[in-house]
């Protein structure tokens, strides 16, 4: 399918680039007119894959989050990259409220947030290396105009 | 973000008001802790109008707020919810535990939030 837009962006790993990311994302993802709750459902993708990097993949460290983006005609892919601690148990990590920081009042529930909002999340980690997340979604609301 | 408070006899009525993630989750921790210490007899009230964004993040923030009303035997409810806040609440299971009210006077029309 045709490349319509798409987005690089290098961030530093601070929670306030949290909302820089997801808004960012989003309003490249408004481009094809998808309804509110499509948009709000990429948006929160967005912030859960982002955090994970900020809090999990570098901790209390400094490190450089990557995002990009494509525009489809009906659809968006995310990919959200860091180079920090990798996942132990990716397995793990997916089950709904698993979390390794339970002492912070985390709910673990931010895979489980990815994988019910988008169509498709494809997570590649390695430990000491860094983990991408790959997301998709098809905005049902938007009618492909063809070539 | 923002949280405004609103007293009753029994409720303290609490407005959040803007995007409650990572970044805003440990003040808002501690501002609610604060306020829920400061009255301890009071119930809870959360009206989620002005709430325009929240992720597992914030979730972990309400449910850790649930869970130390439950502990002392107290009350807490929400209202209010737009849908992107009512999304990822019903995901991660919330609105099954917390009763949750259309309007802040329904909520308080239900005595002790009883579901």
């Amino acid at each position: 399918m045709k490349k319509r837009n798409f987005l690089q962006l290098e961030i530093p790993s601070k929670s306030e680039n949290e909302s820089l990311a997801r808004v960012v994302v989003a309003a490249l993802a408004a481009q094809l007119d998808p309804t509110i709750d499509e948009l709000n459902d990429v948006k929160t993708a967005v912030s859960e894959a982002v955090t994970n990097a900020v809090i999990h993949a570098y901790e209390e460290k400094e490190g450089i989050i990557v995002i990009k983006a494509e525009l489809y005609e009906d659809e968006i892919v995310v990919e959200i990259e860091d180079r920090g601690s990798g996942i132990k148990d990716l397995e793990k990590a997916r089950e709904p409220l698993f979390t390794t920081k339970p002492e912070e009042e985390r709910s673990g529930m931010g895979f489980t947030i990815m994988e019910n909002f988008m169509d498709r999340v494809d997570i590649i980690t390695e430990e000491k290396v860094g983990t991408r997340i790959i997301m998709r979604r098809k905005f049902n609301s938007v009618t492909p105009v063809g070539e | 973000m923002e949280a405004i408070l609103n007293k009753t006899k029994k409720y303290l009525i609490v407005r959040l008001k803007g995007e409650l993630d990572d970044h805003a989750a440990a003040g808002m921790r501690q501002t609610l802790k604060d306020l829920l210490e400061r009255y301890p007899d009071y119930s809870l009230l959360l009206n989620l109008k002005d709430l325009s964004f929240i992720d597992s993040s914030g979730v972990g923030v309400i449910l850790g707020r649930y869970r130390e009303m439950t502990r002392e035997e107290r009350d807490i409810a929400l209202c209010c919810l737009n849908s992107q806040v009512r999304r990822v609440l019903g995901l991660a299971g919330i609105l099954k535990i917390i009763p949750s009210f259309g309007s802040e006077k329904e909520a308080l029309n239900q005595g002790r939030f009883a579901q």
